[in-house]
């Protein structure tokens, strides 16, 4: 057995706040028009969400389970 | 544009001189957004990311509040009032539900899991039937963690990971020690498992209605 409680600022705390900050909070639904020149914006499904491309990417990436590519050969 | 930071009780900022942060408001009804007006679109960097987190944190300390996702911005005040007409009730009911409380986040592992992949290579069925019993086992942990920290926890979330079980628990302020000793109870009541908790946080999780 083992318990630790991580305190703010160290690095499992870290990670669960900007976890938490991308991932988690108020999301408005598609009923809003974002009207910004020259920025990607990425959809996901009828959630708008303005985040740079490789944290989608990377959360696209976790996702997915890894791929066993020996098997096929 | 209109970078929104979190949602408060209208009451709770009543004047600009009450705005953590030199942050605007606008309120509709009971329920008032906090936001920052600015020329351009907002950085992303890490450290932007962090310093909406402390601000975000100064205003959950102030008292009740949801906190708005990072990056979440609408075009004008304009739609910033009509969203907040159109789900005042909503952010109301939230805004009572997490009043007076924090989030704490779990992570539980244990040791005796099976792995989710086979230590040696093997065939397509030897690796599916592996991920088959990691999954079954992360449910059954799912369902034994948050059942021994329902008495502590007003709601719960079950949060994506891929190697453990991670919730996020709705705790009483004043109650957080023995949410810790409940957790603690838990590890403790089979070997092999391994948890870590944070927080307090503002309660990221908690901002939806839980459905299903």
């Amino acid at each position: 057995m083992s318990v630790e409680h991580v305190n703010v600022g160290e690095d499992v705390a870290l990670v669960d706040l900007i976890d938490r900050l991308i991932g988690g909070g108020v999301v408005l639904t598609g009923d809003i028009v974002l009207s910004i020149a020259d920025v990607d914006l990425v959809y996901v499904g009828l959630r708008l969400v303005l985040a740079p491309a490789h944290v989608v990417e990377d959360s696209v990436r976790l996702s997915r389970p890894p791929r066993r590519l020996e098997e096929r050969a | 544009m209109i970078v929104l930071y979190a949602l408060v009780p209208a009451d709770q900022v009543s004047s600009a001189a009450t705005a953590p942060d030199g942050l605007g408001i606008l309120a509709r009804g009971s329920v008032a957004a906090l936001y920052d007006e600015r020329e351009e679109v907002p950085s992303t960097s890490r450290q932007d990311i962090l310093d909406f987190g402390r601000v975000v944190n100064d205003i959950s300390k102030a008292g009740p509040a949801l906190p708005v996702r990072f990056g979440t911005v609408v075009e004008s005040l304009g739609a910033l009032g009509d969203l907040l007409e159109s789900r005042e009730a909503e952010w109301r009911e939230r805004l009572a539900t997490v009043a007076g409380h924090v989030e704490i986040v779990v992570h539980a592992q244990d040791a005796a899991a099976p792995a989710p992949t086979p230590a040696a290579p093997g065939s397509g069925r030897e690796y599916l039937m592996s991920r088959a019993a990691a999954r079954r086992h992360a449910e059954a942990m799912y369902d034994d963690l948050t059942a021994g920290l329902s008495a502590h926890c007003r709601e719960s979330r079950r949060l994506q990971a891929s190697e453990e079980v991670r919730v996020a628990c709705l705790v009483p302020a004043g109650d957080t020690e023995s949410f810790l000793a409940a957790v603690e109870s838990w590890a403790g009541a089979q070997q092999g498992r391994r948890v870590t908790t944070t927080g307090p946080w503002p309660p990221f999780s908690f901002t939806e209605k839980e459905t299903g």
